[in-house]
């Protein structure tokens, strides 16, 4: 258990960045500040001075934590952030509705590429004999 | 004409050349480049509040500095190497910022 703990524990949850990003920086932190305190201690500073002066030195201010923030943003918040959020949601709708398109269309060319209907299986006219006599059972319970 | 100074530009370029300059003599963690930039400019220049993570993280984004984890006493740290492309680059803005500090005391003449 470091001795910076509660301040990087602090410091982690104002990072706004994917866990494994946040986990690097935390363990870089935390080893550094150690360090720092441990070298400073070695030049005659008391234990908690030296504790104090590390973290004045390393542990960032909200403004460091808003660069660090910016430096490490995902590649997709970077490129959508540059769209306000009327023109963003639209572009994300289009995407969306471009997405299912070429998805069906792959769908129905895949289906076609099998010849599913022209030469079907065995199981096709199962399924098909199992259809028609599910529909003859419902009509004849109606 | 010369291009105009961007303020902020230039002190993000100082805090680079700063830890560029300290990596050339070898490879250092976060808190020997803020011990060393201390010591060697005689407490002229010190990062505080950690100032100095998103300067070597965003170097190292660029290319200019290279960092790699080691271990050492069951404890795992982050290293920094100065690469070809930061040496590079050092040189440039060592060019830039010696014609910043030329002009402006140039413009003081002997009033410096």
């Amino acid at each position: 258990m470091s001795r910076f703990s509660a301040e990087l524990r602090e410091m982690a949850d104002r990072l706004s960045l994917p866990p494994s990003t946040r986990v690097r920086i935390v363990r870089e932190l935390s080893a550094d500040l150690e360090d720092l305190a441990a070298a400073l201690e070695r030049r005659g500073i008391a234990p908690e001075e030296a504790r104090r002066e590390a973290m004045r030195t390393l542990v960032p201010s909200p403004a460091t934590l808003a660069e660090l923030n910016a430096c490490h943003r995902p590649l997709y918040e970077r490129l959508v952030d540059r769209f306000a959020d009327p023109v963003r949601h639209r572009l994300e709708r289009t995407l969306f509705a471009v997405g299912l398109a070429a998805l069906t269309a792959l769908g129905i060319a895949a289906l076609s590429l099998l010849d599913l209907f022209r030469e079907p299986t065995g199981w096709t006219w199962l399924l098909l004999a199992w259809m028609a006599l599910r529909s003859r059972y419902r009509r004849a319970t109606a | 004409m010369t291009e105009p100074v961007d303020i902020q530009g230039l002190v993000r370029e100082i805090n680079e050349v700063l830890i560029v300059a300290v990596l050339l003599d070898g490879a250092r963690h976060g808190y020997q480049i803020a011990l060393d930039v201390e010591e060697r400019t005689n407490g002229m220049f010190s990062f505080q509040h950690g100032t100095l993570y998103p300067i070597l993280h965003r170097l190292e984004k660029d290319g200019e500095i290279r960092g790699e984890w080691t271990k050492a006493d069951g404890r795992r740290r982050k290293e920094y190497h100065p690469t070809a492309a930061g040496r590079r680059e050092l040189a440039a803005r060592g060019r830039r910022l010696r014609d910043v500090f030329e002009t402006l005391m140039a413009l003081l003449g002997e009033n410096a």
